[in-house]
């Protein structure tokens, strides 16, 4: 089930919170669990029911690796590295068997994200940093649906607690209130913005064979800001659901594209993913080192990263990818060290850009579709003007340009977007911001129910979240 | 020791490892407000704790130490133990 | 606190009534048949609804239908009438593929008994990985796609065209065009299309052609098309969409594709016994601004022309006609 979607909106939502809170109120705590972890796996399993074996056994198999590893057995670390590999392994085999000639298997829903979470709970337990008392309290920190499918990802010792305190029991007014207010955010980036990006993105990527210099910009730009008003919506509406539940889920971005280096930008763009692999695989290379020196910690940076990239999906485009940014950190913290720096601006057209390209890499379907693009943003298959109204731009002819056909509103309205996107990224409040801010008024919440309305007019037609392919 | 002996130390490690002696270092500093203080500089300043306190951080901790504060509690909470 | 959810609740419901309520009386799309406000002209951007229900409200008894992409916009009536002594109906929609023209064939036959279907084909109609146009999914046509279960077709819980941005935006475009503006965009009584300013050069348009596979199904729904004609005793004519040669060689430098290309002709003669073939180098004296608005659509001009050949006394001129 996608959260833009009616049914989610209307009615799975309504009755997961209403049996929720209903079973607590009248102390039946466990079965208010259960019902929460029933909900959820309805919520997975409403795309297809195929997905849910895979994840009841993972879900199982990690819950008994992790109960084990606090009884005091002999064989601790022993267990605890089959199940390292036993995540790690279905991880691998779904995402890259096809890679060395066996079938392709379509890669289960959610199974880098929750594979991910269970990987880190049992790193946690066998730290003895996290222990989980009962199976049910187990289920609902993996299924938890706000977080399910795509993050943000968490750790047990920071949701668990929360849902079992006892003020979080019950309906909480001003929870809810800005959960609502959190997911309207979301759904607006999510539904208008995201989808409007969209659509200016695809048909330089996915129809046209050569692409002219603006085209070729107005498709990676338009990709950049889809990609992150797609994956933060999702976060934000995520962490507004979370908000319905008495639940805070930790934030995934931090207005990426303020970021004046490639090391910032990985501070605030899938912020828990940065952080998980900076806490678990990260930090264990650099330990397993002979020595933390500089040297050394560049290596397991650039292997993090690489990996990072990889964790996307099985093809030479995410390879690329994941070294290229690899690469970048590298040089940033070369620089760093040298305390060398640009100005701030130009650290911040460089960032910007970097993170523009990569994301194309990102995009394409294979290495010479990324190819295009790249070519087009360089000017290398020709630059065709539009007419901005102005006559007098034929004289571009002269000098190689080629000129083109009117802006269409359409074109206009895009154009305005960029503007205000660009204009945001500097001046507008992030959704974090906003979540901290927020007071509730009879004037904003009118504001959102408009904003609401005009999402639930743009949801008429399903499309997914990017990131529901990893 | 206490909790302001413990700072101290922190302190000392902190401008040595980020190259930043002029760096006021109070419970509130966090990595997010300093900008030499990257996962990498991080890495180089929990390795020198552990070394001088003889204790060593859990994988899932390391997320905690990025607030001075907090830092502080969970080394001394280490020492106790 | 509990003012913020009632008055979020709230303004949503009045919010949503409002929009809603506006644009079901503005009715931009013409389902309901009437007009509140007297409009003069209402929207376009789902001509496959507002064609939907032209053909079905029409107090004439049409005896000629004729079917394509927005590249068949400009085919006028009265020239097909002029040439054949019939009343037509265009029922060109934009984007349109062989699940279009199945299901339309079919609604036609449901009201009226035409002598002559005219479809003009373009090279993507045959490809596998054209997709059917969404809009086909959120209009009455999809019900007379019979191969496909009513499941598959369905596409949202409020499978409605009007409850969507689109909708907002048409019916703001229809208040505004009604009340200061001229119609861009709007059809005639016959499915016939008005009129617009031409841009000043013949542009490349919707040129990718990257991946290319004939359509065993599409195949199959011309064929079933072919068949519901014959046992009516309904000529069918079918015609290759005129093209620019730009855009002509354009298709044909990939080997693969000019491949594929020759195929989708050969698979129209097939299935229909003849067609009559306007995407070859004899398009070269009308490749201009005269005969075209971008390199996929003829404008009036050469849409004229091209039903002159087909249906004239004179002899094809641009036109080469190939038989089975």
């Amino acid at each position: 089930m996608l959260f833009n979607s009616y049914t989610f909106i209307f009615c799975f939502l309504p009755v997961a919170l209403i049996g929720y809170f209903t079973l607590n109120h009248f102390n039946k705590i466990t079965l208010g669990k259960w019902w929460l972890a029933l909900a959820s796996l309805y919520f997975y399993s409403y795309w297809s029911v195929k997905n849910l074996p895979l994840f009841l056994i993972s879900l199982t198999v990690n819950y008994f690796i992790g109960h084990y590893l606090h009884m005091g057995i002999r064989k601790k670390q022993t267990l605890f590295r089959l199940g390292l590999v036993f995540n790690i392994g279905i991880l691998c085999f779904f995402k890259y068997s096809g890679l060395v000639g066996l079938a392709q298997f379509a890669l289960p829903l959610g199974l880098s994200f929750y594979t991910l979470q269970q990987v880190g709970f049992l790193i946690d337990s066998y730290e003895g940093l996290a222990e989980e008392k009962s199976f049910i309290d187990y289920a609902v920190f993996v299924s938890f649906f706000p977080q399910l499918i795509s993050g943000p990802i968490v750790h047990y010792q920071h949701l668990m607690p929360q849902i079992l305190k006892n003020d979080n029991k019950h309906f909480r007014v001003d929870q809810f209130s800005v959960g609502l207010f959190v997911f309207s955010i979301g759904l607006v980036k999510k539904v208008l913005i995201s989808e409007a990006f969209s659509s200016w993105a695809k048909p330089g990527f996915d129809e046209a064979m050569t692409l002219d210099l603006l085209a070729a910009w107005k498709t990676s730009l338009s990709y950049t800001f889809q990609l992150y008003f797609d994956f933060s919506g999702y976060t934000d509406m995520a962490i507004g659901l979370g908000h319905m539940f008495n639940v805070k889920l930790q934030q995934n971005f931090n207005s990426p594209f303020r970021s004046k280096s490639v090391i910032e930008f990985w501070t605030r763009w899938h912020m828990t993913l940065s952080q998980f692999i900076s806490t678990y695989i990260f930090t264990p290379i650099v330990r397993a080192m002979p020595k933390i020196n500089f040297r050394n910690t560049m290596i397991a940076t650039f292997i993090a990263m690489f990996i990072a990239g990889v964790w996307h999906g099985a093809g030479w485009t995410f390879v690329v990818y994941g070294a290229l940014h690899g690469l970048a950190l590298v040089v940033n913290h070369l620089r760093k060290k040298k305390k060398k720096k640009f100005p701030g601006w130009v650290s911040w057209l460089l960032t910007f850009n970097f993170v523009n390209v990569t994301f194309v890499i990102f995009r394409a379907k294979d290495m010479s579709d990324a190819i295009k693009v790249l070519r087009g943003m360089i000017g290398l298959d020709g630059v065709v003007v539009p007419k901005i109204g102005i006559s007098s731009v034929g004289f571009l002819k002269d000098y190689g340009f080629e000129v083109g056909s009117y802006l269409y509103p359409n074109d206009y309205l895009m154009i305005a977007m960029f503007v205000a996107v660009f204009w945001s990224i500097h001046k507008a409040k992030n959704s974090i911001e906003l979540e901290k801010e927020f007071k509730p008024s009879v004037k904003l919440a009118c504001a959102c129910g408009a904003a609401f309305v005009l999402c639930i007019f743009g949801m008429n037609r399903i499309t997914e979240f990017i990131y529901f392919n990893f | 020791m206490t909790n302001e002996e413990i700072l101290k130390n922190i302190t000392v490690f902190i401008h040595d490892v980020l190259e930043a002696p002029d760096l006021n270092v109070t419970p509130e500093t966090s990595a997010a407000d300093v900008d030499e203080w990257d996962s990498m500089t991080h890495i180089q300043l929990i390795s020198a704790i552990e070394k001088s306190y003889k204790i060593r951080f859990a994988l899932g901790e390391l997320q905690t130490l990025k607030n001075v504060g907090d830092m502080v509690n969970l080394i001394q909470k280490k020492l106790n133990n | 606190m509990k003012q913020f959810i009632a008055a979020f609740v709230l303004s949503a419901f009045f919010i949503f009534a409002a929009i809603y309520g506006l644009i079901l009386a503005v009715d931009p799309y013409n389902k309901f048949g009437y007009n509140v406000f007297g409009f003069e002209t209402k929207a376009v951007s789902f001509a496959r609804e507002n064609k939907y229900n032209q053909v079905e409200h029409a107090k004439q008894k049409y005896t000629a239908f004729i079917m394509g992409t927005s590249s068949a916009h400009r085919y006028y009536t009265k020239d097909l009438n002029r040439l054949t002594g019939l009343v037509s109906y265009n029922y060109s929609t934009q984007s349109a593929t062989p699940e279009d023209y199945i299901a339309m064939t079919r609604h036609i036959f449901t009201k009226y008994k035409p002598k002559l279907i005219m479809i003009s084909f373009g090279f993507e109609d045959l490809n596998k990985f054209t997709v059917t146009d969404d809009m086909f999914y959120s209009s009455p046509l999809k019900k007379h796609l019979q191969e496909v279960p009513a499941e598959e077709l369905e596409r949202s819980l409020f499978n409605n065209s009007y409850l969507t941005l689109g909708a907002i935006a048409d019916s703001l475009n229809v208040i505004w065009v009604n009340l200061f503006g001229k119609a861009r965009h709007a059809y005639l009584e016959h499915g016939d299309h008005i009129v617009e300013p031409t841009d000043k050069t013949l542009m490349l348009s919707q040129a990718g052609y990257s991946e290319y596979e004939i359509d065993p199904k599409r195949i199959e729904y011309l064929k079933t098309l072919k068949k519901i004609c014959d046992e009516n005793g309904t000529k069918v004519v079918v015609l290759t969409t005129p093209l620019s040669l730009e855009h002509l060689n354009l298709i044909r430098h990939n080997p693969k594709i000019a491949a594929q290309f020759e195929k989708y002709k050969m698979t129209l003669v097939e299935i229909f016994g003849e067609l009559w073939d306007f995407q070859h180098d004899g398009i070269a004296p009308y490749s201009t601004l005269e005969y075209f608005r971008d390199s996929i659509h003829p404008n009036h001009h050469l849409s004229t022309l091209v039903l002159e050949d087909i249906f004239g006394t004179a002899g094809p001129k641009i036109g080469k006609l190939i038989k089975k």
